[in-house]
């Protein structure tokens, strides 16, 4: 079990660490015009199968397969072995429900960041405000402001990539999230490659790699299907 | 003459409805006669939440008594190797393979462990499970084990028409969620390095 309890240390360390190296919010211009930053994000219900590699500073890494069922603000998902055998399994329908957890994943703790991260990687970051901009290196974005302090960037990289930064209330950054996409095409493409990185003294990464992706339409009947 | 040949006929047919899988004596005996075998296997891991299943290949290679390779091809390669009571499990990271440190056995990999033992002809050996022969070819695998039952609930194995090989295996880790190993094109008993179980 020792894989399983190093695995649960570096996600618990995910939601409960301190920051290590603070970045703040950074500055932007305004702009006029309003970027359409909801195009990252998936419509509908989605089936993601995910290649998952953690890694912490100190060296320590695990390897999982992530199944991810969403259609907002419903996330299923589902983590196991690449043999097949179910680690932890739970829903979020405005409510946990953890469906299977095998020690030490049998922690709310872990439950709640794991959905944390999902929300924040699949859906719109809760806003009282979006503000779209550009920073100094002239990367455009799309602000989230919450009420209390909180907000996300969403930022439009060079490479036709995104990258999504959240900072806490005291405007300290707390998590990453890297997209690598492929060029832009009419249909929406889910990244084939995403990596979190949380700004605490973990140093902790999550890499997120592609395996397959289906659009569902009711009742589970899947209805296209990009497999990599 | 007539009665001779016919008693050769019943005797052909008595033969061919007793197989290799009626008695545990009867399938230790012919697992005493497999050397190595080598195969392809498909995995598919079948979810409720999942519109489809994971369909994960690769191949395995057994010699007896008790060396394994164990390698995943896709989605993710990775490979579980088993010789002289030492197992090693490497994975592939940015396009490497990466030794495990620390290996931890979680409890597929210990259905895979079985599967050698299970080659070897012993099905009901393992004091943790209550085995049960069913007809079919089939054998149900009952953890004893509350804590062990918690994880998988049943495993099913169906015994190939070939003496010695494994059509599938099926784990049931609970109503909703199952994962089924399916074996295809077995070699028996060919010339087997004993490298295959220490290198990657």
């Amino acid at each position: 079990m020792k894989f399983t309890y190093c695995l649960l240390g570096v996600l618990i360390c995910l939601v409960s660490c301190s920051s290590r190296h603070a970045v703040h919010v950074p500055p932007l211009t305004s702009l006029s015009e309003k970027i359409n930053c909801g195009k990252i994000y998936p419509q509908g219900k989605w089936q993601f199968v995910h290649s998952l590699e953690f890694s912490l500073a100190d060296g320590k890494k695990g390897s999982a397969i992530g199944v991810s069922v969403i259609d907002e603000p419903v996330i299923e998902c589902a983590l196991m072995t690449i043999e097949g055998f179910i680690l932890f399994q739970a829903r979020y329908d405005k409510e946990l429900e953890i469906i299977r957890a095998v020690p030490p994943f049998d922690n709310r703790e872990f439950a709640g960041g794991l959905i944390s991260d999902l929300q924040l990687i699949f859906f719109k970051p809760p806003a009282e405000e979006i503000i779209s901009g550009k920073l100094a290196d002239g990367s455009r974005l799309c602000r989230y402001l919450e009420k209390n302090g909180q907000c996300a960037d969403i930022v439009f990289l060079p490479d036709h990539g995104w990258e999504i930064n959240q900072y806490g209330p005291d405007k300290s950054r707390r998590r990453t999230i890297t997209a690598r996409v492929q060029p832009e095409s009419r249909q929406w493409r889910p990244p084939e490659y995403l990596e979190l990185k949380a700004d605490d003294f973990s140093g902790y990464t999550l890499k997120m790699t592609l395996l397959s992706a289906e659009k569902i339409a009711a009742a589970y009947r899947p209805s296209s299907s990009i497999f990599r | 003459m007539k009665i001779k040949i016919v008693i050769i006929i019943l005797f052909f047919a008595l033969s061919l409805l007793t197989g290799w899988a009626d008695s545990w004596e009867a399938l230790k005996q012919n697992g005493t006669q497999i050397k190595s075998i080598k195969a392809d296997f498909v995995q598919e891991k079948h979810l409720k939440i999942l519109a489809r299943p994971i369909i994960s290949r690769g191949i395995f290679i057994f010699k007896a008594p008790d060396s394994l390779r164990w390698e995943y091809k896709s989605p993710v390669r990775s490979i579980l190797l088993m010789h002289n009571g030492k197992t090693k499990k490497f994975m592939e990271r940015d396009g490497k393979l990466i030794e495990e440190p620390g290996l931890s056995l979680e409890a597929m990999q210990m259905v895979i462990q079985e599967i050698s033992k299970w080659l070897a002809g012993n099905f009901n050996d393992n004091p943790g499970f209550t085995a049960g022969l069913e007809t079919g070819r089939r054998i149900i695998l009952v953890p004893k084990n509350q804590a062990m039952a918690r994880l998988i609930s049943k495993i099913e194995l169906k015994l190939s028409d070939r003496p010695g090989l494994l059509d599938s295996v099926i784990i049931y880790e609970g109503p909703d969620s199952f994962t089924r190993l399916t074996f295809l094109n077995a070699e028996l008993n060919r010339q087997t390095d004993d490298s295959l179980f220490v290198e990657k």
